[in-house]
């Protein structure tokens, strides 16, 4: 379980995010959707132990993502929006470097590399060094790094960006199948038919807040609209609150 | 903690040696660097000692107004004069020859009648290109040792003895070791080599491993795992410093193998002694340490793989220049070993060169390195902040 409280991080005079709070249960895919410069990748890689926050607290299964940082990492996988891999590394061998660092070894450290490796059906690419992967391989490699210690958690950040049709349906079929193990799946993505497809639960964040949580169907009682992408705009702020958060972005930057 | 210090450098190590680009800039050319660098200085004096041993023919204008005896006593050293037809001069001044020799008409006659004969010998020194100008100074010497046995032969004429003209008779002996005389070259070139391997050396792997992972976009993914930021820096560290240690080990190796075995120039007794081989190693050892601190420093705060090299060139450049004020300027104080660079490589010119090193300099310039890798390290641990490297500007 993620439990994000009252999560404030500035740069200078902007707030990129400004008293995030919510919560990811086991067993559940929650979306965090937002638009660009929304806090959205920021709230991520503070839930990640990446950015420290200036106030609020992450706990993942119990334990503070800043002040136990290496027992919570421990218990979260995570698939960042970088998609860099090791060129001249095979998956295998990128898998068990993973593996090491999260402190597996020996057998259980191999039986999780085959795993993954078939879990991921990445069998006749496991031994070939990454030089020339697609970015769907590319995007398997990252999947599988962040699963390789069987994590409770997993964080995701906008897994299927940019990833061919069979690759994207491979990659909602695998969280899918997190969660049907009881997993705790949260992801970020732009893709709103996505959320509405994959998702138990929708936090959507504009201007650094959590401008409204739920299932996508409450999501869309709530604003009266027939689809989540309306509902989304519209809990967003409308094309003037996205504006805002992009013009946020640049400022932050 | 161990484990994923052994781990993280288990896989650098792998990652860099499937690296073929990685391999010849860190092995590769540091190891030919050395064995050309021993190779090329005895070859160059070898050839240089032949030219100057060659016959030589000299032109000269007026040669029928020459004495028989200044003929006879350049024959002897093999020079020959031939008459030269044309603006002797010009060919001299535009380096077709190299030197020239100008008899006035009044040559013998100066010389027969005790006068004093002027003889013009033209030269340029660029001719013949790095290893010419070696007829105009056998020349010079050869006529000035006819001048003193003309000088000779009229004194004893007039019944002087010509002792009565040299006052002083410098008998010069050259007390040097054939150590120390095998060893000058390797005392200005192993002390920069040493700079030049530990620069070059550890360059590439130190920057991929830190901004070139950052590039590649996979460090992020190496932090969200709980390996902390001193187990992560310590693994990256131990692996650039083993990859520095192998072009080391084999640059030095190769300088010794290729400029005492490969060479057929250098003579028995003066061969690089395999012990300063082995002090180079040592002391570069822990220094090596330091200069790979130094460069991660560099390099940790880059954005990607070309912005760490601009960033490294300050670093090369100072360890170049402590490498040469180590090969010219001997530590006046012992204490001087100390300084890091500076101390190691005076450490290493001094033993190649046979002489005697003060007692405690191997132990202070290991110190001095040692001491500086700590402290760099520290800034390193620093200025490894995660957020700040990642994401910051």
């Amino acid at each position: 379980m993620i439990e994000v409280t009252d999560l404030v991080k500035h740069y200078g005079a902007i707030r990129a995010v400004d008293g995030v709070s919510f919560r990811c249960g086991d067993g559940q895919i929650t979306g965090l959707l937002g638009p660009n410069g929304a806090g959205k990748t920021t709230t991520l890689r503070m839930i990640a132990g990446l950015i420290r926050p200036q106030s609020g607290s992450v706990m993942i299964d119990g334990r503070d993502i800043t002040r136990d940082s290496q027992a919570a990492r421990a218990l979260l996988g995570v698939q960042s929006d970088m998609t860099g891999v090791y060129p001249r590394l095979t998956p295998r061998e990128q898998f068990r470097y993973y593996g090491r660092l999260y402190g597996l070894k020996g057998e259980a450290l191999e039986g999780r590399v085959q795993a993954v490796i078939e879990q991921l059906h990445m069998t006749e690419i496991a031994d070939r060094r990454a030089q020339g992967f697609s970015r769907g391989q590319r995007q398997k490699i990252v999947l599988g790094r962040a699963l390789i210690h069987n994590p409770q958690n997993i964080l995701m950040d906008e897994p299927t960006n940019g990833l061919d049709v069979m690759a994207v349906r491979e990659t909602r079929e695998s969280i899918r199948q997190m969660r049907g193990e009881g997993r705790c799946v949260l992801f970020s993505t732009h893709y709103m038919d996505e959320a509405e497809r994959l998702c138990d639960s929708i936090a959507i964040i504009a201007r650094g807040q959590i401008v409204a949580q739920g299932t996508p169907d409450e999501l869309i009682r709530r604003t009266g609209k027939e689809n989540l992408e309306e509902a989304f705009v519209t809990l967003a702020g409308g094309a003037d609150g996205l504006l805002k958060s992009e013009a946020a972005q640049e400022l932050a930057r | 903690m161990s484990a994923r210090i052994l781990n993280i450098w288990r896989k650098e190590l792998l990652d860099n040696f499937r690296d073929r680009k990685g391999l010849i800039q860190s092995i590769l050319i540091p190891l030919l660097f050395g064995i050309f660098y021993a190779v090329f200085d005895p070859i160059l004096n070898d050839i240089i000692s032949r030219r100057a041993a060659d016959p030589i023919i000299v032109p000269a204008l007026g040669l029928e107004y020459a004495t028989q005896d200044l003929i006879d006593v350049l024959a002897l050293v093999e020079i020959t004069l031939v008459e030269y037809e044309g603006d002797l001069a010009e060919a001299v001044r535009r380096a077709e020859e190299e030197a020239g020799l100008i008899f006035p008409e009044d040559f013998r006659e100066t010389v027969e009648t005790g006068g004093a004969a002027p003889l013009i010998l033209l030269t340029n020194p660029t001719a013949g290109g790095l290893i010419g100008g070696f007829s105009s100074e056998r020349l010079e010497i050869t006529v000035s040792v006819y001048n003193d046995l003309l000088a000779q032969r009229r004194l004893q004429t007039r019944d002087l003895d010509p002792e009565l003209v040299t006052p002083i008779v410098l008998d010069i002996r050259n007390l040097a070791t054939p150590e120390q005389l095998g060893g000058v070259f390797a005392a200005i070139s192993l002390p920069v080599l040493l700079g030049f391997i530990l620069t070059i050396g550890g360059l590439y792997i130190a920057i991929d491993v830190t901004a070139g992972e950052k590039e590649r976009g996979t460090l992020e993914s190496v932090l969200v795992t709980p390996a902390s930021d001193l187990e992560v820096l310590l693994g990256k560290l131990m692996a650039v410093f083993s990859m520095t240690l192998i072009p080391l080990v084999l640059t030095f190796i190769g300088f010794w193998a290729a400029s005492n075995l490969l060479s057929a120039f250098r003579a028995e007794d003066t061969l690089l002694p395999f012990t300063v081989v082995l002090y180079a190693i040592g002391v570069g050892m822990p220094l090596a340490l330091f200069i790979n601190v130094a460069t991660m420093i560099l390099s940790v705060r880059t954005r990607s793989f070309k912005d760490a090299q601009s960033a490294a060139t300050p670093l090369t450049l100072g360890v170049t220049l402590g490498a040469l004020a180590a090969a010219f300027v001997i530590p006046s104080n012992v204490l001087a070993y100390l300084i890091p660079i500076y101390g190691s490589c005076a450490v290493i010119g001094r033993l190649a060169s046979g002489a005697v090193v003060p007692a405690g300099a191997v132990a202070l310039s290991i110190a001095g390195s040692l001491i500086a890798a700590v402290i760099g390290f520290m800034i390193a641990v620093i200025l490894f902040d995660r957020e700040r490297m990642l994401y910051g500007g």
